[in-house]
């Protein structure tokens, strides 16, 4: 006696993770695979390992996923985060071996084509609409730093700004993001 | 750390830097260490990455041979659930804890938060299955290791005289027991541990666990108050012969 997996709402399908249901793990991935995977190529933006990355997050979930903590969030935002936070160690690995002297110009900023990749086109106009709206100023650190892996020291270097300006700019830009896109409708 | 005033809202910055992993490794370690403590940059943070999140929705299709390769780590012989790890460790209480909160997200009530032990099994078909052919049986520990997990089990460790922990016991929900036992030492082949209830203050003999105990199934006695384990010549005794090497209350 199995319930339907597709019916099942993620914490409890992460419950069936957790009693080793393959099937389950099957499902997650079918639900997010495509985003992690997405968000992998972009921040690797040509290196190969997306697909390791992808793999990596699965096989976390599999292994412990007593990390996913419902209250803390979705698993989809759980996901990505891991996949974003393993895909920007495997940039800044291999720009430290390569040295510092080639990064500026090894790390061209992947160009935002939504249209491309789009995995609900709602949500995807809402977001380029979300940041569109941002301004120049706040749109283009929060592109560096989630979508190009810098820190926000080298992004204020690479933009010439004060660290601390690019890291406030971080923030009121996520948090002007959240609002639009919570007025859309989209996120909470 | 001490964050009042301007030194918060230097944090509150590198929360959500940090979200963007934007920090280097130090920051990354100082939030991490701060949002544990203040509720109110954890709640930030959470919809900082569900933000992030939005931005990243872009994705199609997930790809089939990521799936596969994904399949084949986690299916792979070889590749063991770090279930007794886990057992032994003592890390089932996060992740039951966990699980309690997983189940109430997603059914919106504290799922079967108690159910009464399912002792259930009449007396005479009490027994343990012989799985000496199953040690090591990943299949068995994954089901033991479920079973623990499903809201309603109860999970109990044997321990020995001394106190240390040779092993657990899962009494699950729906009526079954499992002794995962990691810590026995081995026997001679001519001697075997022996599974006991005490119910009403008499030993009742539940099987025997063979003289390298490993994952093993069986079926609780009704009324039972302690489990125990004795080491008895190999074909077992009506009665324990001596003191038990462990015992669990339940």
């Amino acid at each position: 006696m199995r319930e339907d997996l597709s019916l099942l709402g993620d914490a409890a399908l992460v419950v069936a993770i957790a009693r080793w249901r393959q099937d389950a793990l099957a499902e997650a991935y079918r639900r997010h695979g495509g985003a992690v995977y997405a968000l992998a190529r972009r921040v690797l933006a040509g290196r190969p390992g997306a697909e390791d990355v992808a793999q990596s997050v699965f096989t976390l979930l599999w292994d412990h996923p007593e990390r996913f903590e419902p209250e803390r969030g979705t698993l989809r935002s759980y996901l990505l985060t891991m996949a974003h936070r393993r895909a920007v160690d495997v940039v800044r690995l291999e720009e430290r071996r390569r040295g510092r002297e080639e990064r500026a110009t090894a790390r061209a900023v992947a160009p935002y084509d939504l249209e491309h990749e789009v995995w609900d086109l709602a949500v995807a106009s809402h977001v380029r609409e979300a940041l569109a709206r941002l301004g120049e100023g706040e749109r283009r650190v929060i592109e560096l730093a989630y979508f190009s892996g810098y820190t926000y020291r080298e992004v204020a270097a690479l933009l010439g700004q004060p660290e601390g300006t690019v890291k406030s700019r971080i923030r009121s830009g996520l948090a002007r993001l959240r609002a639009e896109l919570a007025d859309a409708g989209v996120g909470e | 750390m001490t964050l009042i005033g301007g030194d918060h809202d230097d944090m509150r910055d590198l929360v959500a830097a940090y979200a963007l992993d934007a920090v280097d490794d130090a920051e990354r370690d100082a939030v991490e260490r701060h949002v544990e403590t203040c509720p109110r940059c954890r709640a930030e943070l959470t919809g900082h990455q569900e933000t992030a999140a939005l931005l990243a929705f872009s994705g199609g299709q997930a790809p089939a041979e990521v799936w596969d390769r994904i399949a084949g780590a986690i299916g792979a012989p070889g590749a063991a659930p770090p279930a007794l790890r886990f057992v032994a460790a003592g890390r089932g209480q996060r992740r039951r804890r966990w699980l309690a909160a997983a189940a109430a997200a997603a059914t919106g009530a504290v799922a079967a938060a108690v159910a009464l032990l399912g002792l259930t099994v009449s007396h005479q078909s009490a027994r343990i299955d012989d799985l000496a052919a199953a040690a090591g049986n990943q299949a068995l520990l994954r089901q033991a290791v479920g079973a623990a997990l499903r809201p309603g089990a109860r999970n109990l460790s044997l321990t020995s005289p001394a106190g240390a922990v040779l092993g657990d016991v899962v009494l699950g929900a729906e009526g079954g027991g499992y002794v995962i036992a990691d810590g026995f030492r081995g026997l001679p082949s001519d001697r075997t541990y022996q599974l006991w209830a005490i119910v009403d203050g008499q030993p009742v003999s539940l099987g025997l666990l063979g003289p390298r105990p490993t994952v093993l199934v069986f079926h609780p006695a009704p009324g039972a108050t302690e489990l125990a384990v004795t080491a008895e010549h190999s074909g077992g005794a009506l009665r324990p012969s001596g003191a038990p090497v462990a015992s669990a209350s339940i």
